[in-house]
């Protein structure tokens, strides 16, 4: 079974193509790593497949509403540490938090 | 320390500061006593005294603590800043600038409430000058600097008036209130700001969730299905009704929404919709507190309550830099 399928997918930061024509299929029981110099546009991958921002071209992630997206894809980013100390379990638990539902 | 034992803790020290606060005063009657009058139905100048002066008095302490407690955890929540204060948006400065023109101008003698009407009314401006300046999808970077230029702007805004204040006695009556102070309010008061505060508290309660998604940053709380735009916009409108509600009936009062979400955080793991509660009590309960200090470290002098809580807040914010520096 496919879980995400990208075809074309172009995004821009202002004039520049951060990415252009991207297309890729990632199936069940698939892992994958991604590998790439700094500004390659990892991030900028993972962001435009979320929907996160936007972008040209198909995912099958970003077309989907938000709450159901967020049951199917789950997104750590690379932050700047948290602001504040937080639990280890609060932490994970935070991950659970748009499965969970109410 | 679990949860429910944290919240259950500091109930019981809102009741008891609450108690407090009705017993203490410039009428030399025991504790006992004036219970009683409160209670008994006797209409005589004791139970005037409880129920007109003291018991609005103490209850607009929890609104006020409750609201500021409140919106100063949810601030820090959104902008993942601990040192961000329900202040920071400049609805208390708007406030405050509405209160001074109607000082100013005369309007404040209009009708009793004249003066947090026109308090609420500034408060109303200065959230929709944020929301227009921040826009729709700007970030917590942009709703912070629009914060500061709308501050800086009715501040300076503030001191002209004061400036060109044809009349002492206004100047004076300007400054006074400016310190925050919860002397000589009454049940209109109360009646004024609680509909207005309400809203506020419920908006903000229904930001927990979103807030709790935030710890980990915009992308991550978007990546899990949140619409920010309509976080944002929930929790400036909860901040802007319950603190410029504050701010009308009592003033302006700093440090209790910078320190108490920042006091009670590590208490509740760094949850930031458990802080919301936690906070919301720890707020009431700081202020009556301060409330009943100023009453009794300068009996009959009408000591400041926003005076009082600066020279408490400052230390204790020094006392968190010492700490943070520490851990760096």
């Amino acid at each position: 079974m496919t879980l995400l399928t990208l075809e074309n997918l172009t995004a821009r930061r202002g004039p520049c193509a951060v990415l252009s024509g991207i297309s890729l299929q990632v199936g069940t029981g698939e892992c994958i790593g991604l590998i790439g110099p700094n500004g390659a546009g990892k991030t900028t991958l993972m962001r435009a497949a979320l929907g996160l921002m936007r972008a040209e071209g198909q995912s099958s992630l970003a077309v989907l509403p938000p709450s159901v997206r967020a049951t199917q894809a789950a997104w750590l980013p690379q932050s700047p540490e948290i602001a504040w100390p937080v639990t280890v379990r609060h932490l994970v638990a935070l991950g659970a938090m748009a499965r969970r539902g109410s | 320390m679990s949860f429910r034992f944290l919240i259950l803790s500091l109930t019981a020290l809102v009741a008891l500061l609450f108690a407090a606060s009705l017993v203490t005063g410039v009428a030399p009657v025991g504790p006992g006593e004036s219970l009683v009058a409160l209670i008994s139905d006797d209409g005589g100048p004791l139970t005037m005294v409880m129920r007109e002066i003291r018991l609005p008095r103490a209850i607009l302490a929890v609104m006020i603590g409750v609201s500021l407690g409140l919106s100063g955890a949810a601030m820090q929540g959104f902008l993942r800043n601990p040192l961000a204060e329900p202040g920071l948006i400049g609805v208390s400065s708007s406030a405050a600038l509405g209160a001074v023109l109607a000082l100013q101008s005369g309007f404040a003698m209009a009708f009793t409430l004249a003066l947090p009407f026109a308090a609420l009314l500034g408060a109303v401006i200065g959230v929709a000058m944020i929301l227009f300046l921040a826009g729709p999808g700007g970030g917590a970077f942009t709703l912070i600097l629009a914060g500061i230029a709308l501050s800086a702007l009715t501040a300076a805004l503030t001191s002209l008036l004061l400036n060109l204040s044809p009349n002492p006695f206004a100047a004076n009556e300007i400054v006074f209130w400016m310190m925050g102070s919860l002397a000589d309010r009454s049940f209109d008061h109360v009646w004024m700001a609680l509909p207005i505060m309400a809203f506020g508290w419920l908006a903000l309660a229904r930001t927990g969730r979103g807030l709790e998604a935030l710890t980990l940053g915009e992308d991550a709380a978007a990546s899990m299905g949140f619409d920010l735009s309509r976080l944002r916009l929930v929790l400036l409108g909860g901040v802007a009704a319950s603190v410029g509600a504050a701010t009308a009936v009592a003033g302006a009062i700093g440090f209790v929404g910078l320190v108490v979400p920042h006091v009670l955080r590590p208490l509740v793991g760094g949850s930031s919709s458990r802080l919301l509660l936690a906070s919301a009590l720890g707020g009431a309960a700081l202020l009556l507190a301060a409330d009943v200090a100023v009453r009794l470290v300068l009996p009959g002098r009408d000591l400041k309550l926003g005076v009082v809580m600066a020279l408490v807040g400052a230390p204790i914010s020094l006392h968190l830099i010492w700490r943070m520096r520490g851990q760096s």
